[in-house]
């Protein structure tokens, strides 16, 4: 067997992940689109970021939040572009899955078949020869190949940091931005040294991608593009002519990919929405949802600013409420449930169970913060009211009336979320009504919000009023399981 | 637990909202009362986007005890209540 050849097997990997890179790479700007600031402690406080993508400034003497500071990249380098975050999110994490496979299955067959030889350096001796071929590149000669092999040192060594370092590094660096994994395992997250930190060496990954892509082009234009080509399209380079018109027609049909999920995710991300999300949605919750919270930070962690992601309630109710500490607010308990009650805040604070916890809080955007959150376990409501056997979620409705509230969310409706009813059975889903030693602020969801240890900010209601028992969420807005998954598409299970 | 948001009211700033009350023939919405106790005030100027930047909420409760809604404010700007 020729283990310095180019098999089938290898040549369709190889332009399968050429195409994948293209999508990832192009969703995941989008990802940053939507917090265009990266920072190096996990607060993420205003003003502390050492990069930003973008040139918007804030008010001093209004509130704003996160949504204002969101910015809407061209299509040209983000999927979809036009500030569409939860199609990015789509994209990036659907592609992300057929990457790893691919992946997976490539570095099995290299070992399967001896191919890991052309990347896998036997020799320390290969380190001065690969210093001595950089500088024969700078003097702009081309160095020999390894003796019987396709590479010279230094491209052996590339590839072997590319295939065996940096691919591992963007998966794990991607998973360690998990707040179901970072909640279930929060020593991982404490290896790679915090939220914000994993968040800036993705996006290292991602220049380092760029980086490799842009001086692979390269050195394929000047060890012979037509030559190169044959040999990755036909296994031989013995037909340059020809890898040269099929290479283009290939980086063609991977543009022409990139157009049509484009366009068909501008103009049908309903359609992607479920599409993507069908495959992607049952990989969460097969492998993140049972990750329950074992979050406990030190107090010391807690953030001095915690950022805000939506606006309160712009109601004249809901002033006169807080005015008057939420005396006059109800909480509506009802639906699935033997026992549907009507609560006070001074009720909820009289039942026996408060719980206090100190956790990292994931922005879907991007930004984290620790804060430390005291409330009623949302599993002593469920004792509470008993829901009944055909109750399977629990529909969170609020006070926000985005249309009203929130100019920066295209949408209009009263914010709600749907969560399925095995979260409220974990220890650290709660229902708060502090923050931080003192009564809930008005804009992180007084008088009452829900904490989900495991799921994305945006799950975590706030300004509640009203919680249903329900048997199928389907039925409710637009069927997607919440305000944003209905208006913005997001995903419902959001683990990651 | 005091809500940090709420500032309370001194007796200067109380009887300026009351003269407010006075000179509005202001009376509760839900029953019609006119003995309305003078609560805290809370800016809404920063936190409420359609708000003015110096905008406050006065919280007023009716004395009515059969009143089905007690709980009301009145809106004021800073130079109409508060010390200068």
């Amino acid at each position: 067997m020729d283990v310095y050849g180019f098999p089938a097997w290898l040549r369709v990997e190889h332009w399968i992940n050429a195409l994948f890179i293209t999508l990832m790479v192009r969703s995941g700007i989008e990802i940053l689109a939507t917090h265009p600031k990266l920072y190096g402690r996990d607060d993420s406080r205003p003003g502390s970021e050492w990069a930003r993508f973008t040139r918007k400034t804030m008010p001093k003497d209004k509130l704003y939040d996160t949504l204002d500071e969101e910015e809407s990249y061209s299509p040209i380098i983000s999927l979809p572009g036009h500030r569409n975050l939860g199609m990015g999110r789509h994209w990036h994490f659907f592609v992300a899955i057929g990457w790893v496979l691919a992946g997976v299955t490539y570095v099995a067959l290299l070992f399967a078949t001896g191919q890991w030889r052309r990347y896998i350096p036997t020799s320390w001796g290969i380190l001065p020869q690969a210093w001595h071929d950089l500088l024969t590149y700078l003097s702009f000669r081309l160095p020999p190949h390894l003796p019987g092999e396709p590479f010279d040192a230094l491209q052996k060594l590339a590839y072997a940091l590319v295939i065996f370092v940096l691919a591992p590094v963007a998966i794990l660096s991607g998973l360690a931005q998990s707040p179901a994994v970072d909640a279930r395992f929060p020593w991982f997250l404490r290896l790679w040294g915090g939220r914000q930190r994993v968040r800036s060496l993705h996006f290292f990954v991602l220049l380092a991608f760029l980086a490799f892509t842009a001086v692979h082009l390269l050195m394929l234009a000047v060890w012979g593009w037509g030559r190169e080509n044959s040999l990755m399209i036909f296994g031989h380079g013995d037909a340059p002519v020809g890898g040269l018109w099929v290479s283009l027609v290939i980086i063609a049909a991977i543009i022409g990919v990139n157009i049509a999920v484009t366009v068909w995710s501008l103009r049908r991300p309903r359609m992607v929405q479920r599409v993507l999300g069908a495959v992607v949605m049952a990989l969460r919750r097969a492998l993140l949802r049972p990750a329950t919270s074992h979050q406990h930070y030190p107090k010391a962690a807690v953030a001095a600013q915690h950022r805000v992601n939506g606006k309160p309630p712009d109601s004249d109710t809901y002033k006169i409420m807080a005015v008057h500490d939420f005396a006059p607010w109800r909480l509506t308990v009802g639906g699935l449930v033997e026992n549907p009650v009507v609560l006070t805040l001074e009720d909820l604070r009289a039942l026996n169970t408060r719980q206090s916890q100190c956790v990292l809080h994931h922005c879907i955007q991007g930004w984290s913060s620790v804060g430390e959150w005291t409330g009623l376990p949302l599993r002593d409501l469920l004792d509470l009211v008993r829901p009944l056997p055909e109750a399977r979620y629990i529909c969170f409705l609020t006070m926000q009336d985005n249309g009203r509230d929130e100019p920066s969310a295209p949408g209009e409706g009263h914010f709600y979320e749907i969560i399925d009813l095995e979260l409220a059975h974990h220890p650290q889903t709660l229902l708060a009504y502090e923050m931080n030693g003192e009564p809930l602020p008005i804009e992180h969801g007084a008088p009452l919000r829900l904490r989900l240890e495991n799921q994305l900010g945006f799950k975590m209601a706030k300004w509640i009023h009203d919680i249903e028992f329900l048997s199928d969420y389907r039925l409710v807005g637009d069927g997607m399981g919440g305000w944003r998954e209905d208006n913005v598409h997001f995903d419902m299970e959001v683990g990651i | 637990m005091a809500r940090p948001e709420v500032m309370p009211l001194g007796g200067s700033q109380r009887e300026r909202v009351r003269a407010r009350l006075r000179s509005e023939h202001t009376v509760c919405r839900a029953c019609g009362g006119v003995d309305l106790v003078i609560g805290d005030a809370l800016f809404l100027g920063f936190v409420f986007h359609s708000e003015p930047t110096d905008a406050y909420m006065i919280g007023l409760t009716c004395a009515n005890p059969s009143c089905p809604a007690r709980y009301t404010g009145i809106r004021l700007r800073a130079r109409e209540f508060l010390d200068r």
